[in-house]
């Protein structure tokens, strides 16, 4: 889209207008104190730096330059990669800046309520219900905490399922590949259902990403939870005896079929020099 | 046998010419092909809009990166707001002239293409907008306020968003 403001393709005109501009300011070289001064492209290029807040206190200075759809348009892919309405904004004359007012405000409702947010997504139009959509959104946001997103996916585990197989795993270490799913979807708390069901999910999806790493969907599945147990282990303080990698190594091969040692030893010193699987949630 | 480093010369504002190792040089984008031709030439290529102290600055600053990895070539690359942090470095020389000769940098490093040093002298410029209120803005860039209190009061209803 738009980035020929960014980046001038056609080199010739750009000279010819540049040694144009340098016969005719032939007078004197200014001194450019103000953004409104530069070339519209710089000034943008500076305001393409802010994040929303200080770019709307910007436009109250500079208030053609800083409502420039671009700079919003940017912002709101930024932060929410993927909304319906984006497929339709050409027709619809929507503002990217109101979007992203609108967006936000989603967003805020999501993080308290999770369902008040879908709705509010529904509502005004921003996203159409169905579960590939609602994956997408939620798949490329960074505006909606990990641990609501885990709290809308226990209801709507259609939506689990597409959003799983959004993520890609591919060439990643299997303890890493599952920090990342856990880094999306906050851990559920408690082992049972969710759980489970995440795991089914991540395992196959795994699988179908390192189909040369030879390990069944089953293997994974079990190897999720002997890592799981294996980073409670080693990082809880109210455990006083940690598993040592010869016991881990033994107990993984005997519940994993195919594990080879090397292999669960990797796993192991991944734990041990990484940590936990699941980190405690940042929100 | 002394190998001969082939240079170019670009001619400024006061017209004083500048010799520059076509090795610093090449962090000059697209304007590479069109110096590499003007080699043999001894005639200087001039750049009006640029005056000497702005070129010494650049020299110095594509002499300091000139080893610096070049980036992707990707359109994609420039609208995502890259995130790193400007050195501490490339914060101390962009800042220790004052402003004015900050935004002369700019534009002059529009002008020769030098695409790194345009992002980490926008990236500077950010910084001083950075969580100010719109006056502190127009003190820091010595904008005169030229909208009337109506106008004024519109714009901050459409921006009042952001007071949340």
């Amino acid at each position: 889209m738009g980035q020929a403001l960014w980046k001038i393709n056609n080199i010739e005109k750009n000279l010819e207008k540049n040694l144009e501009k340098n016969t005719k300011q032939n007078n004197a070289v200014t001194k450019f104190q103000d953004l409104q001064n530069l070339p519209p492209e710089l000034g943008l290029a500076v305001l393409s730096h802010l994040n929303a807040t200080d770019l709307c206190l910007a436009a109250c200075v500079w208030d053609n330059l800083a409502n420039d759809e671009l700079l919003w348009m940017g912002l709101c892919k930024d932060s929410w990669g993927y909304v319906s309405i984006y497929k339709r904004i050409q027709n619809q004359k929507v503002s990217f800046k109101k979007l992203y007012m609108v967006l936000d405000e989603a967003s805020l409702t999501f993080n308290g309520d999770a369902f008040e947010g879908e709705e509010y997504l529904f509502r005004q139009g921003l996203l159409e219900n169905s579960p590939m959509e609602i994956a997408k959104f939620l798949h490329l946001t960074k505006k909606i905490k990990p641990s609501k997103k885990r709290e809308y996916l226990n209801q709507r585990r259609d939506v689990l399922d597409k959003l799983v197989h959004l993520q890609n795993f591919e060439m990643q270490f299997l303890p890493n590949a599952l920090r990342n799913l856990f880094g999306t979807i906050s851990a559920p708390e408690q082992r049972g259902g969710l759980l489970t069901e995440m795991m089914e999910k991540f395992s196959e999806r795994f699988c179908l990403c390192n189909p040369n790493l030879g390990l069944s969907k089953d293997t994974v599945f079990v190897l999720c939870f002997s890592l799981i147990m294996l980073s409670v282990d080693l990082t809880s303080p109210a455990v006083k005896n940690k598993m040592s990698k010869r016991e881990f190594i033994k107990n993984t091969k005997r519940a994993a079929l195919g594990v080879d040692e090397d292999f669960a030893g990797h796993l192991y010193d991944n734990i041990y020099l990484i940590g936990h699987v699941a980190r405690e949630d940042i929100d | 046998m002394n190998k001969i480093v082939p240079q170019i010369k670009l001619e400024t504002y006061e017209k004083e010419v500048f010799e520059i190792d076509l090795d610093i040089a090449k962090k000059f984008g697209k304007l590479v092909p069109v110096l590499q031709e003007l080699l043999n030439d001894d005639k200087p290529l001039t750049i009006k809009t640029i005056n000497s102290g702005t070129l010494k600055k650049i020299i110095t600053w594509c002499t300091y990166h000139k080893d610096d990895p070049l980036p992707p070539e990707d359109d994609d690359n420039k609208m995502k707001h890259s995130t790193e942090e400007v050195s501490s470095w490339d914060d101390k020389f962009l800042q220790e002239d004052g402003q004015a000769a900050l935004f002369d940098l700019i534009s002059a490093a529009h002008t020769l293409d030098i695409d790194g040093l345009l992002d980490v002298a926008c990236k500077v410029v950010a910084t001083m907008i950075k969580g100010k209120a719109p006056e502190e803005i127009r003190k820091v860039f010595n904008i005169k306020n030229d909208f009337t209190q109506q106008e004024e009061d519109q714009v901050r209803k459409e921006n009042d968003w952001c007071e949340d």
